[in-house]
This record gives C-alpha cells, structure tokens and sequence, in this order.
C-alpha cells in the first residue's frame, strides 16, 4: 500500500502531502499579508499615539515632530522601491558591475543610472525611518529615563517601522517571484 | 438536499443582518458610537479587489502592468482587513470604547466582510471565453 505515496513525490512516509503552493497563490498571499503588515505598522503607531493622548501620566508626549517622521520617512521609501519598474530594473541591475552603471566606456543610458539613484534612494529612506524610530527610542525616551509605560511608545514606534521595513521586502519579494511564472505562461 | 439560491440569499441577508445589530447594538448599549467606522471599513474593504480587478481585466491579457493593478488591490484589501480588526482593539485598548463594545464590534464586523466575500464567491459567474 506505499507504492503509490513512494512513485508519487511526496515528502513523508504518512498519507499526507503538503498542498501545492503554486507561484501564483504564494505571490498573492505575499502581497495580502504585506498590506496587512503594513496596516499592523500603522496601527501600532496610532495606538502608541492614542495612549499618549489618553491614558499617559507622564509628561512626556507625542508629537507629530519627533515620533511620526520616521513612519513618514518609511512610507515614502516604500513607495519609491515599489513603483520602480522591474523589467527596466533587472536590466540596470544585470548591465555592469559598476555601480553607477554603464561602465567604463560610459555608455549606459541615464535612465539605468537614474534607477539606480533612485532606487538606493528609497533603501535609504526605508533605512532611515527604522534608525530613525531608534533614535526617537533613544534621544526622547530613555536619555529622558522614562518609566516603562512611557518607554513603550518608543518601542511601539520601532515596531511599528520594523513592520513596514518587513512589508515593504515581502512586497517587493512577491512582485520580484512572479518573473519565472509568467515566462512559462508565455511558453 | 440542493441548496436554492433562494436559500443562500435568505440566510446571507440573516447574517448581515445580525451583524450589523451586534455593531449598533455595541454602539448604543455604551451611548458612544465610534464603533461605527468598523462598518464603513469592512464595508470598503472588498471594493479595492472589485475595482483592481475589472480594472486589470479591460487591458490585454497578460499585460506587464496587470499584476502590478492586482497586486495594489490585494495591498489595499490587506490593509482594510487589518484596520477593521485592529480599530475596535486599539480603541478599546485606550479605554474610549468599552471591552465588550470590542468583542460585539469586531464579531458584527467579521460577520458583515463574510457575507459579502461569500455572496461575491456565490453569485460569482466565470466568464466565458
């Protein structure tokens, strides 16, 4: 009775089989579950605000100032890395090993060079928002030795980008899986 | 024994109903009616897959900026789910809404995005091609 669990390919000696992930339903899943991430971020945030609005018996507050920037910085990044075109992307990436493209002879075109800018341009954003909730974390909170309560609006900012920053590479992850897929679609 | 269409919306529109009582019910039991906006989410919530989709379907076939319509529907459909659960929690985490007021709220919500996920997975007719 296990010749057929061993002609097929299944992975373990029981009858059962791991359900058939294909490409398509990992990309869509990916993507609900990096908007739900995102809106997790977001979401955290707004609690970490609505505590400080309500409940908090300290004097120390949030502000749009210091607490919210690197969540806007975040957004921004991921906007920027997620609209960027991909087929025009794997091109600038795979022509050269310079990293302003084009190479030696200088003959790759301004926009390879251009995606490039702008992609390390979102990275940096995306990267800033999470040092930034760290140095919100630290300059605001624990250089000020707030009590625990307090100190949990910082770390509910630095997850709150550690989210988003987890978002963002699943999203782009997903988009970037697909390429293979629709190749052999086209096939 | 078949189920009728008739039986499906019948019992669809007892859900619906219901959860929409238990949301007014948690916003008047506690006279604070903040616990509405989870209604208007769950009620936009399945639009931005509507939308994305016929969006995507009127272009050619396998186009390359299809998916990328798609992929911004499901973000958004992600999004509103997560703010449906998660408004009522934050709102009763902070003390404006009652905890009970959190539970009604959010069940109601579930049982108002499932009927309409299910009615769209009923009624829905594969295109011919």
């Amino acid at each position: 009775m296990f010749e057929e669990y061993n002609t097929s390919s299944s992975a373990f000696r029981l009858p059962f089989r791991l359900p058939k992930l294909s490409v398509s339903v990992f990309r869509t899943l990916g993507v609900y579950f990096s908007g739900a991430l995102f809106g997790l971020g977001f979401y955290i945030l707004l609690n970490a605000s609505l505590y400080s609005h309500f409940l908090n018996g300290s004097n120390i507050h949030m502000r749009f100032f210091p607490d919210w920037m690197p969540l806007v910085l975040s957004i921004m990044g991921m906007i920027i890395i997620n609209t960027i075109d991909k087929g025009h992307l794997q091109a600038a990436l795979s022509s050269g090993d310079s990293i302003l493209g084009g190479g030696a002879m200088g003959d790759g075109s301004g926009s390879e060079r251009s995606i490039k800018i702008v992609l390390f341009m979102g990275f940096a954003l995306l990267a800033g928002g999470v040092s930034g909730s760290v140095s919100v974390l630290v300059l605001k909170y624990i250089v000020a030795k707030a009590n625990w309560q307090t100190l949990s609006m910082g770390i509910a900012n630095v997850a709150c980008n550690v989210c988003i920053m987890i978002s963002c590479v699943i999203l782009w992850a997903c988009q970037n899986v697909e390429e293979e897929y629709s190749y052999s679609l086209a096939l | 024994m078949r189920i009728t269409p008739l039986t499906k919306i019948i019992s669809l529109s007892t859900v619906l109903a219901t959860g929409f009582l238990l949301i007014i019910l948690s916003c008047a039991l506690f006279h604070n009616w903040l616990p509405l906006i989870v209604v208007g989410i769950f009620i936009i919530a399945p639009l931005p897959n509507a939308v994305c989709e016929s969006w995507a379907t009127s272009d050619d076939f396998l186009n390359e900026s299809n998916n990328t319509i798609l992929d911004l529907g499901r973000f958004l459909t992600g999004f509103l789910v997560i703010s449906g659960l998660s408004v009522p929690v934050i709102l009763a985490n902070n003390a404006i809404i009652h905890r009970a007021a959190m539970w009604m709220s959010l069940s109601g919500g579930l049982l108002v995005y499932a009927t309409i996920i299910t009615f769209s997975a009923f009624f829905h007719e594969p295109e011919e091609f």
